[in-house]
């Protein structure tokens, strides 16, 4: 999990802008990637993204150093993330599918090939994600795309490290199952 | 039972390299030897190692500009109203809990206490009341000698 310096943090909870886009330049990508694949959606992804960042800078002074910062930030991105998911299933436009995903990836920068080949990866994962629940997704989301450990996911989702386990298995076991169904094998 | 056992070892530590020493041997001991842990093995590690392909990007630059719009009009509306909520709070007095529990306990004891050992007064039965009207009335009130023909007045008279 990515960390800063406690003395920016005071800084940007003093209103310092410098110090708090440091904050962003540190985390948002890690934020915006577990908004992607939390919502499974750019747009739900880089609203979420703007939201935790907004809540961040306004909840500053509440922040006690009591857990690491990084743990602080990761939260209210799985609330709003989490929250995101919620409201577009009661709007009924819970699934996303692989060629709305592949749509809504951001432009690749680099070169040709190598956003192909991220978009192909990107979509593939987003498919096979939205064969989980929300909260399963998360756990999956923390573990192997932000590779946090039990102890940190279980600081981040505010459930005991069991729960992480558990959560952790039947994510697993519902994705071996999806893939087996779908025969997408072992190359995925 | 070994394997349902292994099941849940290889989903959770096993894949996510928890293990070592001789837990580590036991399980890859299994796996050598169980064709069906194998391969749920290898299904995992796939599966892991195609999540791990997640590509991992920073938000469209667009993103941190409208934060920074939202944050810039932010002071001006929300620090008033914090300030004003600051000020209301200050006026309102917060107890600590200890002292909250110790007055509601010494209620709650002198309640007790009261309920207790002070006597009720005032309240006559329904009863007694309706008999002792009965009572006066029904009684030949005045004799001949002008009295109730009670012995205290017997007494005096």
């Amino acid at each position: 999990m990515r960390e800063i310096a406690k003395d920016i943090i005071e800084k940007a909870a003093d209103g310092d802008m410098a110090a708090f886009e440091e904050i962003y330049r540190t985390f948002s990508s890690s934020v915006y990637t577990i908004a992607l694949g939390v919502t499974r959606n750019r747009e739900d992804a880089e609203e979420a993204t703007q939201d935790v960042f907004v809540r961040a800078f306004r909840n500053l002074k509440g922040f006690r150093f009591g857990s690491s910062f990084g743990t602080w930030i990761y939260r209210i991105t799985m609330n709003v993330s989490l929250n995101t998911c919620r409201r577009r299933a009661r709007r009924g436009a819970g699934s996303v599918s692989y060629d709305d995903f592949k749509n809504v990836l951001p432009a690749a920068p680099d070169t040709a090939g190598k956003g192909a080949e991220r978009e192909d990866a990107a979509g593939r994962v987003a498919e096979l994600l939205k064969n989980i629940s929300p909260e399963h997704r998360s756990c999956i989301v923390l573990r192997e795309i932000e590779g946090l450990d039990y102890k940190e996911m279980a600081d981040v989702l505010a459930i005991p490290i069991n729960t992480v386990r558990s959560r952790l298995k039947r994510a697993r076991e519902a994705l071996m199952a999806y893939c087996r169904k779908e025969g997408i094998g072992h190359a995925l | 039972m070994r394997c349902e056992m292994m099941k849940d070892i290889i989903l959770i530590d096993y894949i996510d390299g928890r293990l070592k020493g001789d837990a580590l041997r036991d399980v890859e001991s299994h796996l050598s030897s169980c064709a069906a842990c194998r391969k749920l093995a290898e299904e995992a590690m796939a599966l892991s190692a195609s999540l791990k392909s997640f590509p991992k990007e920073a938000p469209a630059p667009g993103v941190w500009r409208a934060i920074e719009r939202e944050l810039i009009a932010f002071p001006a509306k929300t620090q008033f109203a914090d300030n004003v909520l600051e000020r209301l709070r200050s006026f309102i007095p917060h107890p600590r809990p200890a002292f909250v529990m110790a007055t509601v306990t010494a209620i709650i004891i002198f309640t007790l206490i009261a309920v207790r050992f002070i006597p009720v007064t005032g309240n006559i039965p329904y009863e007694m009341e309706e008999y002792d009207i009965f009572s006066a009335s029904s009684v030949n009130t005045i004799g001949e000698d002008g009295g109730f023909g009670t012995e205290l007045e017997d007494a005096f008279l």
